[in-house]
């Protein structure tokens, strides 16, 4: 058998094939009989390979451990979808802020910034009490960047979203009378830090806020989560902030009565 | 895409390749623990690159390729580990309740032939016949030239009519 009878009846076979080799393919047949035969076997070959195949079935205990696999990646996406996650590729391969790119300056400042609340803190305050509010406050910050808030880690205490404004009246919490009792420790003569949902604060918060010393809680059930911001940044950040905050006015009755939970997620 | 998307569109595939995906991993080891494992891993490969699969109407190309992929790398690591080849037990292999006692010895002849042929040439020939690829599709998912393709799997249908001449003279 010549090559190029071969040759068509491979392409027809596999879908290669024009019309015109179609054409000479089934000619060569009619004019030799050794060619439809040669056909005939390849069809033949064909049919019994698939025959083959359909006789393979999957063994349902091969079936289970393949799908209890799929399940378990599919939990872990949706826990990642969840929590932001701390990569910087998502699921969709796009490329998404990491927390190193987007909040990572935030995580800095808002890290310098407790630092040097905690060190303007009233000299009242105990060595020992400091200590333990940097270990509380580092366990629970909160980075506001942009229009988003991003939760470092999973929080299962009440959390407090609060900033600077200078000069305005405080603003207590009522289930916080041992913050209050912390005010008068960290320093009665401190600037107020006051709440964002705090309606009459609003004309303020147009104007860039100096970092003020702030009343630090120190029980740990009672104790607020912090998102500072460094002076040199506050004008910018605030302003990018404003979008955010207004948003969250609207569901927040009060900032010092949220709690964020894991459950939580805001972007 | 989100994970439940993801799910769902795992779920069709799977429902849709998983008995073919398994037929060309037994086929192309020639090990049916090889197989099951590397099946296993094709579908949470794909599950996980599922992302990367743009053109729905290649999806079966796609697999395929992660399918080779996995075969030939467990393949690499059985040679690596120098484990040996085990025939495939075909004894045990499931099969079709309605297969007729003729029909199942041809299928062991048409087997045992297949294990004989050399892995490209196995491999080109499945791709053809078990999933009915085009050459050009063959090509891209080997990575092999199309006049390689269409020579690789000519020289199997050579090879596997001569030792199974007997059968294709008698089929009606």
């Amino acid at each position: 058998m010549n090559e190029r009878i071969q040759e068509l009846i491979s392409a027809y076979l596999h879908r290669g094939s024009t019309p015109e080799q179609e054409r000479e393919l089934f000619e060569a047949c009619s004019r030799n009989p050794e060619t439809a035969e040669l056909l005939r076997q390849h069809l033949v070959l064909s049919l019994k390979l698939r025959g083959l195949r359909d006789d393979v079935q999957v063994p349902s205990d091969l079936q289970s451990t393949v799908l209890r696999r799929i399940n378990s990646l599919e939990a872990e996406g949706l826990r990642s979808e969840t929590l932001p996650s701390a990569t910087a590729v998502d699921q969709d391969g796009k490329r998404r802020f990491g927390l190193i790119h987007l909040f990572g300056t935030g995580l800095a400042t808002a890290a310098c910034a407790v630092a040097i609340l905690l060190l303007s803190g009233s000299p009242d305050q105990e060595p020992a009490a400091r200590l333990q509010t940097v270990a509380q406050v580092q366990d629970t910050v909160y980075i506001v960047e942009k229009d988003t808030v991003t939760q470092l880690r999973e929080v299962e205490r009440p959390v407090y979203i609060v900033r600077n404004v200078p000069a305005e009246p405080v603003l207590e919490s009522p289930a916080t009378n041992d913050q209050g009792d912390l005010a008068a420790k960290a320093g009665n003569n401190a600037p107020v830090r006051e709440t964002v949902s705090d309606p009459a604060t609003q004309a303020n918060r147009e104007a860039p806020a100096p970092v003020s010393p702030a009343r630090i809680p120190t029980r740990a059930e009672d104790l607020p989560a912090l998102a500072e911001m460094q002076p040199g940044e506050a004008a910018t950040r605030e302003a990018k902030t404003e979008n955010y905050i207004e948003q969250y006015n609207s569901m927040l009755v009060s900032v010092e009565t949220v709690r964020l939970s894991s459950k939580d997620r805001i972007h | 895409m989100t994970e439940r998307e993801r799910r769902k569109r795992f779920d069709e595939i799977y429902a849709s390749y998983d008995r073919r995906v398994l037929a060309y991993c037994i086929y192309v080891t020639s090990d049916r623990d090889l197989a099951n494992d590397v099946f296993q891993e094709v579908f949470v490969k794909a599950y996980q690159a599922l992302h990367t699969l743009r053109d729905q109407d290649k999806e079966a190309n796609w697999l395929f390729r992660i399918a080779r992929n996995e075969c030939l790398n467990a393949l690499k690591s059985r040679q690596r580990s120098d484990r040996r080849n085990i025939p495939l037990d075909y004894a045990s292999e499931p099969v079709a309740e309605t297969e007729s006692l003729a029909t199942r010895d041809a299928h062991e002849q048409l087997r045992k032939a297949i294990d004989q042929l050399p892995q490209d040439y196995r491999e080109a020939l499945l791709l053809a016949e078990f999933e009915g690829f085009a050459l050009k599709e063959i090509a891209e998912i080997t990575g092999a030239s199309l006049s390689n393709v269409k020579v690789r799997i000519h020289r199997a249908k050579q090879k596997l009519h001569s030792i199974l001449e007997p059968i294709l003279n008698d089929y009606e």
